[in-house]
């Protein structure tokens, strides 16, 4: 391989792998809150008390269903389940490219998740919700979600909305039928704005 | 348990002549997702981007694809192949910067789960796709290769490696 | 990942989104807004790009869904993101865009990658996936957000740009 340059502030500053202080760098805005990992079949998995010093949440997560069925990936806010959710979809399932929607639903939907029958594949989910404090806006979120089990998946990009100017204190999710398989982990982090 | 600050630099490279793979190698383990940040370009011709895992060159790799090619929106699968290819037309073109990658590796550090991505492959001249990758192993992603089959990365491609650590 | 500046449309509402002086220190920027315009009798708008003062010498190619139907692709000469709620939508629902721009400060051309939804109480919605680029070869130094329509970008609306770093 040709020679790569490195970056320079890396080697002035000691090891790529360290945060150095450089004397003029500032706070790093990503946070990570909480974790929850899927132990066997989880009902749900659910955030409370979630901190109202940040601006914006992201969600990763890798879920699998516990038994052989693919299921969907669903989300709650502030134990919200009324008619007060939307969303809409784009995505390709490997043959065609389609769209959803569901209106005044009692969930938001993410995306599909695989059933176990692939033992160690999961979905994946990125899942954006900004301004999640702000009590003048409904809740937008933003989730680009897939999985690929080698011959069947989904990939798509969702949205939804929670018709609630509440700051989102809690976040349940759960899958619509069944539960979690194990090891399906849920990453809560916080964005500073 | 308070927060803790994340989304760390780990490794990056900017080529200063034209290579036709870049390996990210050692890969710390301390993290639980990885972010990849290619900006690239191809010579002598444009060429789409691959990737594997660990130097596995069995065909372990399948994605599943939304592709927009600016006139049709569709979607494509590939099964058993020996690579993760990353753009399928959003090529890496002959001039520097016009195609951008992000790909996320969630939970890559995980030794009992199979490793699935997200990626998006962007040239505006060509069109966009947002891809789910499987590499079917439980390994933990200690080395990723980039590489570009056939030809090589301009001169000036860069390639940025993030960690992300869930509390 | 730092915040380098949080832009809030106050009661008058805003032509536009300014981020100024962009230190020219970090590797990528990435900006996350959360929008809503006045366009007049519309359920969505176009939020739009400037760099460095001009939103000449864009372009992109994106993927385009409705909410039912097969999607759509099509390619654009500008520097519109996609889309924002309009006043037909749902009151009170704001967009989510997602900018990732690579390598904002090269001398090579600027790729950029864009996610944009609105939401409403209807079947009927807007949500883009592009590949956009800017065919300059300056360092970005200010951006602006605006409305391709030229309408007004309502109160609590929000942007947030941010640096990335590379190792």
């Amino acid at each position: 391989m040709a020679v790569s340059s490195f970056s320079n502030s890396g080697i002035k500053s000691g090891s790529k792998r360290n945060k150095i202080w450089d004397q003029s760098a500032v706070e790093n805005s990503f946070f990570s809150i909480a974790t929850n990992t899927a132990t066997g079949s989880t009902a749900d998995v659910t955030f409370s008390s979630i901190p109202q010093t940040y601006t914006h949440l992201q969600l990763r997560m890798i879920v699998k269903n516990h038994t052989a069925n693919t299921n969907n990936t669903r989300i709650q806010f502030n134990s919200d389940t009324g008619a007060n959710y939307s969303w809409h979809e784009l995505f390709g399932d490997g043959a065609s490219a389609g769209s959803n929607a569901s209106i005044s639903a009692s969930y938001m939907y993410l995306g599909n998740h695989p059933s176990n029958a692939v033992a160690s594949a999961f979905a994946v989910y990125v899942v954006d919700i900004l301004d999640y404090t702000n009590t003048n806006k409904f809740k937008t979120v933003k989730t680009l979600s897939g999985y690929d089990l080698n011959g069947s998946g989904v990939v798509g990009l969702r949205s939804g909305n929670w018709r609630s100017t509440s700051a989102i204190s809690t976040i349940r999710i759960f899958p619509g039928a069944d539960s979690f398989g194990q090891y399906s982990s849920f990453a809560l982090y916080g964005i500073k704005g | 348990m308070p927060a803790t600050n994340t989304y760390d630099a780990i490794q990056s490279y900017t080529l200063t002549s034209a290579t036709n793979t870049v390996t990210f190698g050692s890969i710390p383990q301390t993290y639980t997702d990885l972010v990849l940040i290619l900006n690239l370009g191809s010579t002598p011709s444009a060429q789409l981007t691959r990737l594997r895992f660990n130097g596995d060159t069995g065909t372990n790799y399948s994605d599943t694809k939304l592709r927009g090619n600016g006139t049709t929106a569709y979607s494509t699968r590939i099964s058993n192949d020996s690579n993760a290819t990353l753009n399928e037309f959003a090529y890496a073109s002959t001039t520097l910067g016009k195609c951008n990658i992000i790909v996320n590796f969630m939970n890559y550090s995980n030794t009992t789960t199979y490793k699935t991505f997200l990626f998006r492959a962007n040239n505006a001249d060509l069109g966009t796709e947002l891809g789910a990758g499987l590499w079917r192993s439980t390994a933990a992603i200690s080395a990723i290769e980039v590489s570009n089959p056939g030809n090589n990365f301009l001169s000036g491609s860069t390639f940025s490696l993030y960690g992300i650590k869930a509390a | 990942m730092v915040k380098i500046q949080t832009v809030t449309v106050g009661v008058s509402g805003a032509s536009s989104i300014d981020f100024t002086s962009i230190p020219q220190t970090y590797t990528d920027l990435k900006i996350v807004a959360s929008l809503r315009s006045n366009r007049s009798a519309a359920l969505g708008d176009t939020p739009a790009l400037k760099f460095n003062g001009s939103s000449a010498n864009f372009s992109n190619r994106y993927i385009f869904g409705q909410g039912s139907g097969t999607p759509t692709s099509g390619a654009d000469a500008d520097s519109g993101l996609g889309t924002m709620p309009g006043p037909n939508a749902t009151a009170s629902v704001f967009g989510s865009l997602e900018v990732y721009i690579p390598n904002y400060t090269s001398a090579n051309n600027k790729s950029f990658s864009t996610e944009s939804v609105m939401e409403t109480n209807a079947t009927a919605n807007y949500m883009v996936m592009m590949a956009n680029l800017w065919s300059q070869t300056a360092a970005i130094t200010s951006i602006s957000i605006f409305s391709q329509t030229s309408s007004t970008i309502l109160q609590y609306s929000t942007a947030t740009l941010y640096g990335i770093k590379k190792a």
